[in-house]
């Protein structure tokens, strides 16, 4: 998938995914450390609120007539701040004993254990609170439960696993966190507080924090399309700008705005580079046209002489043979310059196409009767097949590719041989098929056969005429009109020339 | 019929003149573009040969500052062939267009069609009574019959008849038939005419005595 190797998607996608990840991580640890906190502070309360629920009891609010033998037993500090009893043996800070003190708190503790606990803590337990704090205290073996309204009913009772430790327990069940607390053989004072109305709002605050994360992503995702489209733009041009070149427009050039970046330098570098190879390509066209004009004039001496020479008799045979080969000479010079003229025209890119729609079929059948004596000379059959083919391109140069491929395919032919000319009309444009049954081309001659001054038989070729730039020619004009130009054949039975134009 | 051809190469130069004396053509010369304007605003040429890459004043220059003044059919010789140069040739005023190296036939061609258009003769052909006159092989026929005449009597009697109806004065005929070169006395026009009359009738030409010839 092109996709997939675009830069541009995967610098997105690199992006987007490192976007992904540090948003994920700054929302999970956020979470994290906003529900530890929560859940650290809800058990910091749970603990206090033991501590202080089990001062109430062994400190109740003294109901008439009950004396206060309670305020001699445990020490009303913070639990922490005493050293742990031994376990199972009766403090002596107590002196009542477990069975006097059970006797006493079972005496003295109505049903409805009358606490002294803070007001504030007292409203926090009572029916309705939004906090669903609670409290269970377990006395005389579980003989006896004391329940805060809010108390839930299923609140099982912690097993003694340290017995008589004076810090609160902590112990979760579900969203419940609760902390107890043994306050003596037996007794459990038990806290709770359901953190579900906390996690809820968590739970909120996590969703806000998602969707937010989700904005973020997606306008980053936004921002770096449209960063990493800017930042790409100078690629597209410098490549839209290549292929035009590479199409022959040597005169494009990227011309970015954007100067500063690195790619807007490399734009600028390239269009240098552009620059120069348009300049060397003109001086080498210009060179070529030049080197052709100043033959001109030395060459038309040449011939004017000659065929001054020859109008009038000569005196011996010797001169008017001498005459006649210059002038055959001068004659192929002239060709010769005619061709070199067009290349560097077609080459230089200066001459433009005047594009008009005809049909290919009637300007081949006029190229046909133009050589048809240049068959007859060589007793070559020009067959045609020619359908009605329309073709948009500059007529005048296309009938230079037309009689170079049929004067290519009557010089490379035996005698009597055959020439088969045909256009086909085609969905994608014209195509021109010249193909004769002459020799063919060797294999290892077949890449060559559109070089300039190629010739797979020199002495045949120079021969006929020819000067070995024809095919060069015809296959820079169909080119020129953004056509292709191919050579196939079989040594021994011919070859095969086949022109598209596209429409 | 006289040609005044500007080239500054002399090979060619030599070339051309001598094609286009063996052709029967009076020929003037000029080296660079100066003289070469100056010679074709002085003379009622036939036709000039104008070669575009010239020393002192281009070809381009040279045309225009004479199309002020001559209406004579240029033909510009040039070794520079892209078709706006030819569009441009053209535009300024020339009337025709010949790209180096050419072939003499085609150059000869493409004068005498520039002669006969100038002259608003534009058959290859002229025909008075039972004279015929083949301007392409210079060849003149009475009824048929080809009537042997000296390449100047032919050029005078080529310049009368396409001039045909109206009164060549003796001065226009000299200076059409006789080059720069030529020191003839201009009473040899009389004997030429009178030689021509001898060979196709003496009615052909009549004289208008103190004005020139004319052929009716």
């Amino acid at each position: 998938m092109k996709v997939f190797h675009s830069i541009r998607w995967r610098l997105q996608f690199w992006y987007a995914l490192l976007l992904a990840s540090v948003l994920a991580a700054f929302a999970i640890s956020a979470y994290g450390i906003t529900r530890a906190d929560l859940v650290r502070s809800a058990d910091a309360d749970l603990e206090r609120r033991a501590g202080s629920l089990s001062r109430a009891i062994r400190n109740p609010a003294p109901p008439a007539g009950v004396p206060r033998r309670i305020l001699e037993g445990p020490p009303q500090d913070d639990p922490v701040d005493r050293p742990p009893p031994r376990g199972g043996l009766e403090p002596p800070l107590r002196p009542p004993g477990p069975e006097a003190g059970d006797q006493i708190s079972a005496a003295s503790l109505p049903d409805r254990l009358s606490l002294r606990l803070p007001p504030q803590e007292e409203a926090d337990y009572g029916p309705g609170n939004a906090a669903m704090w609670y409290y269970v205290i377990w006395l005389r073996n579980g003989a006896q439960v004391i329940r805060s309204p809010a108390a839930p009913a299923d609140v099982p009772r912690p097993a003694r696993t340290r017995p008589r430790f004076p810090a609160p327990v902590l112990r979760s069940r579900g969203d419940a966190h609760e902390a107890f607390l043994m306050i003596g053989p037996g007794e459990i004072v038990l806290v709770g507080h359901s953190l579900a109305a906390d996690l809820l709002h968590l739970h909120h605050i996590a969703w806000l924090v998602t969707s937010a994360a989700g904005l973020i992503l997606g306008l980053g995702l936004l921002g770096g399309h449209w960063l990493v489209g800017r930042s790409l733009r100078p690629i597209e041009e410098i490549s839209s700008a290549a292929a035009k070149i590479a199409a022959g427009n040597l005169g494009e050039r990227i011309g970015t705005r954007d100067t500063a970046s690195e790619l807007g330098e490399l734009a600028q570098v390239l269009d240098t580079t552009f620059a120069r190879l348009e300049a060397s390509f003109a001086r080498q066209a210009r060179f070529t046209a030049d080197a052709a004009h100043e033959l001109r004039t030395p060459l038309a001496v040449l011939l004017t002489h000659t065929q001054n020479a020859l109008a009038v008799p000569c005196e011996s045979e010797e001169h008017q043979e001498a005459f006649a080969a210059c002038q055959r000479a001068a004659q192929r010079m002239r060709a010769l310059i005619e061709s070199l003229l067009w290349l560097a025209r077609l080459d230089s890119g200066g001459q433009t196409l005047t594009k008009a729609r005809f049909n290919l079929a009637e300007r081949v059948a006029d190229c046909v009767a133009l050589l048809r004596p240049l068959a007859d000379k060589r007793a070559i059959t020009v067959r045609t097949n020619l359908a009605q083919t329309g073709c948009t391109g500059d007529p005048g140069k296309i009938d230079q590719v037309i009689i170079n491929l049929l004067t290519n395919a009557i010089d490379h032919n035996f005698e009597r041989g055959e020439v088969r000319v045909a256009t086909l009309p085609g969905p994608n444009g014209a195509t021109l098929i010249v193909a004769d049954n002459g020799p063919g081309i060797a294999a290892d001659h077949l890449p060559h056969i559109f070089d300039r001054f190629f010739r797979a038989d020199e002495s045949r070729s120079r021969s006929s005429g020819g000067v070995g730039l024809g095919l060069a020619i015809a296959k820079a004009i169909v080119e020129a009109h953004g056509g292709s130009l191919c050579a196939e054949s079989e040594p021994g039975h011919g070859a095969t020339f086949t022109a598209s134009f596209p429409d | 019929m006289r040609i005044l051809v500007v080239e500054d190469e002399p090979d060619l130069l030599s070339g051309i003149v001598r094609a286009l004396r063996t052709q029967g053509y009076s020929v003037d010369t000029a080296p660079d573009g100066d003289e070469g304007l100056f010679k074709a605003q002085s003379v009622d040429y036939d036709a000039v040969l104008l070669d575009v890459m010239l020393p002192l004043k281009d070809g381009w220059t040279v045309l225009r500052q004479l199309r002020q003044t001559r209406r004579t059919p240029v033909l510009m010789l040039t070794a520079r062939d892209r078709p706006e140069d030819r569009v441009r040739g053209l535009d300024t005023g020339a009337d025709d267009y010949l790209i180096k190296p050419f072939d003499l036939p085609e150059l000869l061609a493409r004068i005498r069609a520039l002669i006969r258009r100038g002259a608003g003769q534009p058959s290859p052909a002229i025909e008075i009574g039972a004279i015929r006159i083949d301007q392409t092989s210079r060849k003149v026929t009475r009824g048929g019959e080809p009537v042997a005449l000296t390449a100047r009597e032919y050029v005078i009697f080529e310049y009368l008849a396409m001039h045909r109806g109206r009164l060549v004065s003796r001065s226009d005929l000299y200076e059409h038939v006789f080059d720069e070169t030529d020191d003839s006395l201009s009473n040899l026009i009389d004997v030429h005419v009178s030689n021509l009359r001898k060979k196709l009738g003496h009615d052909l030409i009549t004289t208008r005595r103190g004005l020139g010839y004319c052929v009716e």
